[in-house]
């Protein structure tokens, strides 16, 4: 089905990046078919971006599952800051890694002083603060 | 050697630059030794410092400064706020953003950004607030938030009594005026300008192009707004961010960038509130381009309906038989939209993309035959106008309403339009005076001269921008999941959207939806005011905006 679609949006990508650049409004076609040519202002402030790529799309996540994605880029972030093989994160770990969230608030994430923290540590820490990734009701 | 005089630290540790300082005028105050009390030095001292910037500047995506300097014009103005009589500093020059420091490896310095900084003189900085204002594009200068915002002088443009006669030519200036609603009493406000844009260019061997992209675009913001804070010793104010537009894109990247590098020092905040003015949060679901679902994406047109009906209403050309309020009439179409035109919307996506989008082009008969002169009725159009297309995006919109080609309506704002016999967009009608202006306003008031011209809102950005953002390699991005996290991380974030009613760009309840799913409306409010994409470019919303604005600023927290 989309298919049907995509070598028409090619051309009017290559129309767009081709269209040259001057004080008026630029305008690119659309045509879902050869019939019904639809105008689209591109150009000047807020233009739209090209079609996704064959196979590179994504729905806009909701509810818990826009959670989890919250919460592993979270986890992705700190994975890359810690340790590779224990991964756990000692506060100068997290000063090297840019990683100044989590050194600033080091104390209250690592509950026991080991000096070291895990990630489940963190997420602990920010459940507590009820932030919206944890909290439901937010 | 840096031309402004802020920077306590250097007066501290290099007592001979002392001297050159105070030959150079640029003398502080005593409270400048001690950055734990530290306040922006008073003007009085100070003379103002013009700047002729010797460097050409290039927006190309392969352009790249061998080298940066961190100059700047400094001059020294005076307004009055609340009826006093207060004094201000503007700094218009360049800072250099640097990718924050790897152990062991050499500055990595990524883009010279060119910025505009009006700072009050003599205010403590621990509870003086700083706010980075962008626009968006993305490839836009700041030059709209800039000149037609809440700076101390701004364009006067009044979008709601502009008729189509007075736009048959292109205007080529606005009066420029002293701004009696700028956001100056409420924070320091700094203008940057994003990488090819503006006079801030990428540095070797860094390029431009570099930088145009969603994640890469964020953390130079990151880097400029790291050094501003040093440079300047604003680690202990509070710190803003105010995006417009594709700002709703990049702000809560930054913020979320911003907030995970933590503390800039002395136990500062890294980040206190973020004021999102017309964002797009998501390029998934605004209907107006290859999103949509004719076009092989998800979205709908529904989001937009509410503001079709306030254009409607506000050209008199709703229905309207119980003369509702323009907010009610809203409150009522947006009611409408979501009981009746979504699960209509969504069964006419069923029904057109059957067999292969076989019935495409044929007029929709939706089973509820009160719903078609509904539509009418709220958005000011014909029946055959939403029977022949039923998903309407605001280009089909705009065509309907004003009875001519959809060129000539401004997208930023449904009740600006040129008249029919001209030859340039609607949307474009401010572009001439906002370049017309900051020609002159850069030497004569800030003092910085250039040989380059500023680049307003050059092509090249965009056509090369790399809208993939972190996993997702789509070219659709959301900000909503970053939202999520920096929220998440700082909970206590003071966050609003502001929108105008009349944006068909940025339609406020496509906003409001995004939000929704992401379970965060009670979190974020959207406060809409009549107006365009640019609200503040209507003369009756800027007191009632700077209200909420006030209000945003000296409240503890947004209200949960």
């Amino acid at each position: 089905m989309k298919s049907l679609h995509a070598p028409a949006i090619m051309a009017i990508v290559a129309a767009v990046m081709c269209v040259s650049s001057s004080s008026a409004a630029e305008y690119a076609l659309s045509v879902p078919d050869a019939g019904a040519a639809r105008l689209i202002k591109v150009g000047d402030m807020l233009p739209k971006p090209p079609p996704d790529e064959p196979g590179t799309s994504r729905p806009e996540l909701r509810g818990q599952a826009l959670r989890n994605q919250a919460i592993g880029n979270l986890k992705k972030r700190f994975d890359a800051a810690a340790d590779p093989s224990t991964h756990l994160l000692s506060l100068a770990d997290a000063k090297a890694a840019g990683f100044g969230y989590v050194a600033d608030h080091f104390k209250e994430i690592d509950r026991n002083g080991s000096g070291y923290i895990s990630f489940a540590d963190l997420v602990l820490y920010l459940k507590s603060r009820k932030g919206p990734a944890f909290n439901k009701d937010s | 050697m840096r031309d402004f005089h802020r920077s306590s630290r250097m007066v501290v540790f290099n007592l001979s630059m002392l001297a050159v300082l105070a030959l150079a005028g640029c003398g502080g105050g005593g409270d400048d030794s001690n950055p734990g009390n530290a306040s922006s030095p008073n003007s009085v001292a100070g003379a103002d410092q013009l700047y002729t910037d010797p460097v050409a500047y290039a927006t190309d995506g392969t352009a790249a400064l061998p080298s940066a300097t961190e100059n700047a014009a400094v001059t020294h103005h005076n307004i009055t706020l609340g009826g006093q009589a207060v004094s201000y500093t503007a700094t218009a020059g360049h800072l250099t953003a640097s990718a924050p420091a790897v152990a062991g490896q050499p500055q990595d310095q990524e883009v010279s950004f060119f910025y505009v900084a009006y700072t009050l003189d003599g205010q403590p900085l621990g509870t003086r607030p700083v706010t980075f204002f962008y626009n968006g594009g993305p490839g836009s200068s700041t030059i709209w938030l800039h000149l037609g915002s809440w700076g101390p002088k701004t364009l006067q443009v009044d979008e709601a009594s502009l008729t189509p006669a007075a736009l048959a030519t292109q205007p080529a200036s606005f009066p420029l005026i002293d701004n009696d609603v700028t956001m100056l009493n409420d924070s320091d406000l700094v203008f940057v300008d994003a990488t090819g844009t503006g006079y801030s260019e990428a540095i070797a061997p860094h390029k431009n192009a570099d930088f145009w992209g969603v994640d890469a675009d964020a953390a130079a913001f990151r880097d400029f707004i790291a050094e501003y804070v040093k440079v300047n010793n604003r680690q202990t104010s509070p710190k803003y961010l105010y995006g417009e537009s594709y700002g709703g894109i990049r702000t809560p990247v930054l913020a979320r960038l911003i907030e995970e590098a933590g503390s800039p020092g002395q136990g500062g905040p890294a980040l206190s509130g973020i004021i999102m003015n017309s964002p797009i949060l998501s390029y998934k679901t605004n209907c107006d381009g290859s999103a949509d679902f004719l076009y092989g994406g998800s979205a709908n047109c529904v989001g937009f309906f509410p503001s079709y009906a306030a254009v409607a209403y506000s050209r008199n050309k709703g229905s309207n038989p119980n003369q509702l309020l323009l907010s009610d009439y809203v409150n009522g179409s947006r009611q409408f939209a979501t009981q009746k035109y979504a699960p209509a919307d969504a069964a006419f996506q069923t029904w057109v993309s059957a067999n292969n989008f076989a019935n495409y082009g044929t007029p929709y008969a939706p089973p509820d035959t009160t719903l078609l002169p509904a539509l009418a009725g709220w958005s000011g159009i014909g029946t055959s106008d939403w029977a022949n297309t039923f998903d309407m995006d605001p280009d089909t919109f705009s065509g309907a309403i004003l009875g001519m080609d959809s060129s000539h309506m401004d997208a930023y704002n449904g009740l600006v339009n040129t008249p029919a016999n001209t030859t340039y967009g609607g949307s474009n009608y401010n572009n001439l005076a906002f370049a017309n202006q900051i020609k002159s306003f850069l030497p004569q008031f800030l003092g910085y001269s250039s040989q380059t011209a500023y680049a307003v809102e050059p092509n090249a950005p965009i056509d090369q921008w790399n809208w993939n953002h972190g996993d997702d390699k789509s070219n659709s991005p959301s900000s909503i999941p970053d939202l999520l996290e920096v929220l998440t991380l700082h909970p206590d974030l003071k966050v609003v959207v502001f929108g105008g009613y009349h944006d068909l760009r940025t339609p406020f309840h496509q906003t409001e939806l995004d939000l929704a799913g992401a379970g965060l409306t009670a979190t974020v409010p959207v406060k809409i005011f009549p107006g365009g994409h640019m609200i503040y470019l209507t003369q009756a919303s800027r007191a009632p905006m700077k209200q909420a604005i006030d209000g945003f600023y000296s409240g503890a927290s947004t209200v949960h």
